[in-house]
């Protein structure tokens, strides 16, 4: 459950940035580059090593899109 | 046939269609009978009126006809000399073959109890993909083909049993035409396995009500193999929307209140009786049934397709693939509630991840479809998806494709390489490392 609480917040958090794009086959790119990392980050043990570090490749994946 | 205890009436009370009524005494369920002549089978009484059902019709019996009663439910005889022969309903060779002369048994006995099953856990491999890989078959398992009446339902039927790795199959054929009956036997004489195929079948040229009796006597064949020999029984039950239109048939003419879409109220139990037969034993014998169930006009709210659901471990969907021009087992319709059983465990450590992935990649190529007959722009993605979906139907959904587990993974990562990065397959690293063909 904690694990499905938290990883829901993330979900949620990245629905709330705001990205800008040149066009459509970028943002599709990204998302599917998003999307796969969410999913690799699922399949690791909660917490583990393995976890943070997708976590932390979507947290740097997010900096490059984001707008202030 | 049990000539002691026979008893005789001459004064038939009440006459339908299908059924006679009179009053008789010590008479039991399901006992046979003649009457004028043609084989009957009590099916109710109450008190001492006793209503027989004649499985020829009832046409031109009078009033005044020899009732004999044979003081034994259907019965068949059982034996290793089964093996190889074709039957009729009332388990009496059809081939030319002599009578077996193996030991008497009542058919439509009880299912074996739940608690002394086991659990099914060894795969069924039938070399179809869409079976294999996305809808592995458990032995021990009962599952139908849900099948427009126009598709290739028997000879799929007939490659399964054929690839099979089992001991015995039984055919149950209901209400074959003389065309399909000739198949299944050429089809099995061809591929030199006759010697552990038993067959029962009515054809469509037989009285439609004796295919009630087809089921039973498969199943006490199929329990007689796998309770008495610890053999691996695989039953094949052709075409189950004709078994219960001929239930429908005496129900109705028995005055009963017809169910939903005219069939009998006991529809599920009539069902679930033949069904529950499959089992998985602990000394290693099993049953395993699949079953055929024509729908019309592909509608899965019927209620024999909706009952069986209920009682089935899922069911596999054959669908005309238009883009194609392939039958293939449709991965969005069709469910082996037990493959989690067996996959990843009796297979690949991949199978799991890349059966689902396969399937993803099929629905983007659906939504794709739907932009594009929708009049919308596709996307890079959108082309590569459909072109995808284009080659997985043919090199693995298709019925003809005949492969073991293993290279069916390896052709699905193929496609995988071929049509999309390995972000968009989003399968787990590990295995992404391990499997990704090297492109040269």
């Amino acid at each position: 459950m904690d694990r499905q609480v938290y990883m829901y917040s993330k979900v949620i958090d990245v629905c709330r940035m705001q990205v800008a794009f040149e066009d459509f086959e970028e943002c599709s790119v990204f998302y599917k580059k998003l999307i796969n990392l969410f999913r690799q980050m699922n399949y690791q043990e909660f917490h583990s090593d393995e976890f943070k570090r997708y976590e932390t490749e979507i947290e740097e994946l997010l900096s490059q899109k984001v707008q202030a | 046939m049990a000539q002691a205890f026979q008893r005789i009436y001459t004064r038939l009370e009440g006459i339908t269609k299908a059924t006679v009524a009179l009053n008789a005494q010590r008479v039991m369920n399901d006992e046979l009978a003649t009457v004028d002549g043609r084989l009957a089978q009590v099916v109710k009484i109450s008190g001492d009126r006793v209503t027989l059902q004649v499985f020829g019709g009832t046409e031109g019996i009078p009033t005044n006809s020899e009732v004999v009663f044979w003081g034994e439910a259907p019965s068949l005889n059982v034996g290793d000399e089964l093996s190889g022969r074709f039957f009729n309903a009332y388990g009496l060779p059809i081939d030319g073959g002599p009578e077996v002369a193996g030991e008497h048994r009542e058919i439509g006995g009880p299912s074996v109890n739940p608690y002394k099953r086991m659990q099914p856990s060894q795969l069924i491999p039938t070399g179809i993909a869409g079976i294999d890989l996305n809808n592995t078959l458990v032995s021990g398992q009962k599952i139908p083909f849900f099948a427009d009446p126009d598709q290739p339902y028997n000879p799929v039927m007939a490659t399964v049993a054929l690839r099979a790795d089992v001991d015995k199959i039984i055919l149950a054929g209901m209400g074959l035409t003389n065309d399909d009956y000739l198949f299944f036997r050429k089809s099995f004489e061809n591929a030199g396995k006759l010697s552990k195929i038993i067959s029962f079948v009515n054809t469509t040229d037989d009285p439609p009500v004796e295919r009630l009796l087809i089921p039973d006597m498969a199943l006490t064949a199929a329990e007689y193999f796998a309770v008495e020999k610890n053999e691996k029984v695989l039953v094949l039950l052709t075409d189950m929307t004709l078994y219960a239109d001929a239930l429908s048939i005496v129900s109705n003419r028995m005055d009963q209140i017809p169910s939903k879409d005219s069939m009998p109220g006991s529809l599920y139990s009539d069902l679930a009786k033949i069904y529950e037969k499959a089992v998985l034993l602990p000394t290693g014998g099993s049953i395993t049934i699949i079953a055929v169930t024509t729908l019309s006009g592909g509608d899965i709210t019927h209620a024999i397709p909706d009952n069986t659901g209920y009682i089935t471990e899922g069911q596999l969907f054959l669908r005309y693939d238009t883009d194609t021009g392939k039958v293939i087992v449709d991965p969005f319709r069709s469910l082996s509630r037990l493959k989690q059983l067996v996959i990843g465990k009796q297979t690949r450590e991949d199978h799991n991840q890349v059966m689902n992935t396969a399937i993803r990649l099929y629905a983007d190529a659906a939504d794709a479809k739907t932009k594009l007959e929708n009049g919308f722009d596709l996307s890079d993605y959108d082309l590569r998806a459909l072109d995808f979906a284009k080659e997985y139907s043919l090199k693995l959904l298709s019925i003809d494709v005949n492969i073991n587990v293993t290279q069916m993974l390896e052709r699905a990562w193929e496609l995988f390489a071929k049509y999309f990065t390995r972000e968009e397959v989003s399968i787990r690293e590990d295995l992404i490392e391990k499997y990704w063909p090297n492109q040269a």
